[in-house]
């Protein structure tokens, strides 16, 4: 009886010992990350220019589903915020000639030149989470994190539709453009007359 | 007599014998249950998470800008953000998008026709400042050195600490704004010069709001 006992000992510590130690080594086997080098900062010339200001407001739901063991579990956030896009032209495309009085300015079709979400729409009131089952973990920093940059691509997207708003920030670059070489030909007597071309973009370039 | 007290003195040592093992048995299937039941959990964690995100965006406002951003930072930094007590709570890693120039309808054009032969056009430029902070939302990263502040509304906290480390640093950057300040009056010397090619009387001379000159 004592043998049985002991025996039945071992073999239940070994089992044990077994189970954590290929616990162990699963975790091991997960590929090595290779550090990836920082690149703390990247300088670049630019001539952007920004014509108008587009305030979103946006909303984001993400919904998470698990099964843990043997039942299901969810998590739900919900966040609504402010969204900024700054649409413009890329003025390093632009070209001017002139004959006689008569100037043509060229300029590429506007297009978004930065996005960002407005801090100050952030509150404890603008975030709704929800969580069900046993097991289903707490709605933290990583699910607002996918949640914004789900948000940020569907504000994108819409202003990449929105061609009335593109032709807008177009014209009112045309405007400041306008004013700028009008100033120029008041200051040295001349009475320009100003036409318009559009450049067209070669999107393999970039 | 004495062979009933030691059948009995035996009996006590088995029975005591047979609890040791059995709460010695019970601790060991327990860690094995702990064991298998972390590993499930750990499964399902890994490949049974389905997540789907649903966005609407709605235009509310437009505001007509003239901002003509000269030079581009894309920073990659770590902000920290800290308790009313300065003790730390978490830190962001994240990646901005920073651009410096100034606001095209501040610029003044002006002419110095003093000398017959040497008639200048004088453009004035305003202050090179930073004209956007665009922290990118996706790339928020989180270590948490409390994990109470891990929270369903911690990025509130986490995009002013990220905008506010990113414009501390360019602050400081002096060859940023240099840069940025230079690349303006190449730019304004591409929008004029084409105009004045035929005058040659004029020359282009531009200047900061401070008085000293670019060239």
């Amino acid at each position: 009886m004592n043998k049985t006992r002991r025996f039945t000992a071992i073999f239940l510590l070994v089992l044990t010992f077994s189970l954590i130690g290929c616990s162990m080594k699963k975790n091991q086997e997960e590929p090595e990350k290779t550090p990836i080098k920082l690149e703390t900062s990247q300088m670049q010339a630019v001539c952007e220019l920004a014509t108008l200001e587009c305030y979103y407001h946006n909303t984001a739901k993400l919904d998470s589903e698990k099964q843990v063991l043997f039942w299901n579990t969810s998590k739900r956030l919900w966040i609504e915020y402010s969204g900024i896009v700054k649409v413009g032209i890329d003025l390093s495309k632009f070209d001017m000639r002139l004959d006689g009085n008569v100037v043509t300015i060229a300029i590429p079709d506007a297009k978004i030149l930065g996005c960002e979400v407005d801090d100050a729409s952030l509150s404890e009131d603008t975030f709704y989470s929800e969580t069900k089952g046993l097991g289903s973990g707490k709605v933290g920093a990583d699910d607002q994190t996918k949640a914004f940059q789900a948000a940020q691509e569907g504000m994108l997207a819409a202003v990449q539709e929105d061609e009335s708003l593109l032709l807008q920030a177009k014209v009112r670059a045309q405007t400041l453009l306008e004013n700028y070489v009008k100033n120029i030909g008041d200051a040295i007597g001349i009475d320009y007359e100003i036409r318009w071309e559009t450049v067209v973009e070669d999107e393999t370039a970039n | 007599m004495g062979t009933d007290n030691g059948t009995e003195h035996n009996r006590r040592f088995i029975r005591r014998g047979m609890v040791k093992f059995t709460i010695f048995m019970s601790v060991v299937i327990l860690i094995a249950l702990f064991v298998i039941v972390r590993q499930l959990l750990k499964d399902s964690d890994a490949e049974k998470e389905k997540t789907t995100a649903v966005t609407s965006s709605r235009l509310e406002k437009v505001l007509q800008i003239s901002e003509l951003s000269t030079y581009k930072v894309t920073y990659n930094g770590v902000a920290a953000v800290k308790n009313e007590d300065d003790k730390l709570l978490y830190n962001v890693a994240y990646e901005a998008k920073i651009s410096v120039g100034l606001d095209m309808e501040k610029i003044k054009v002006e002419v110095d026709e003093s000398e017959e032969e040497n008639k200048k056009i004088i453009v004035t430029l305003p202050e090179i400042e930073i004209m956007d902070v665009d922290v990118n939302p996706g790339s928020l990263d989180y270590i948490f050195e409390k994990k109470s502040a891990d929270t369903d509304d911690v990025s509130m906290t986490a995009f002013p600490a990220c905008r506010a480390d990113v414009e501390e640093e360019c602050k400081t950057n002096d060859v940023l704004f240099e840069l940025a300040r230079e690349n303006a009056a190449n730019t304004i010397k591409a929008l004029v010069k084409p105009l004045l090619e035929q005058y040659e009387e004029y020359s282009l001379e531009i200047v900061s709001e401070g008085g000293s000159s670019y060239e």
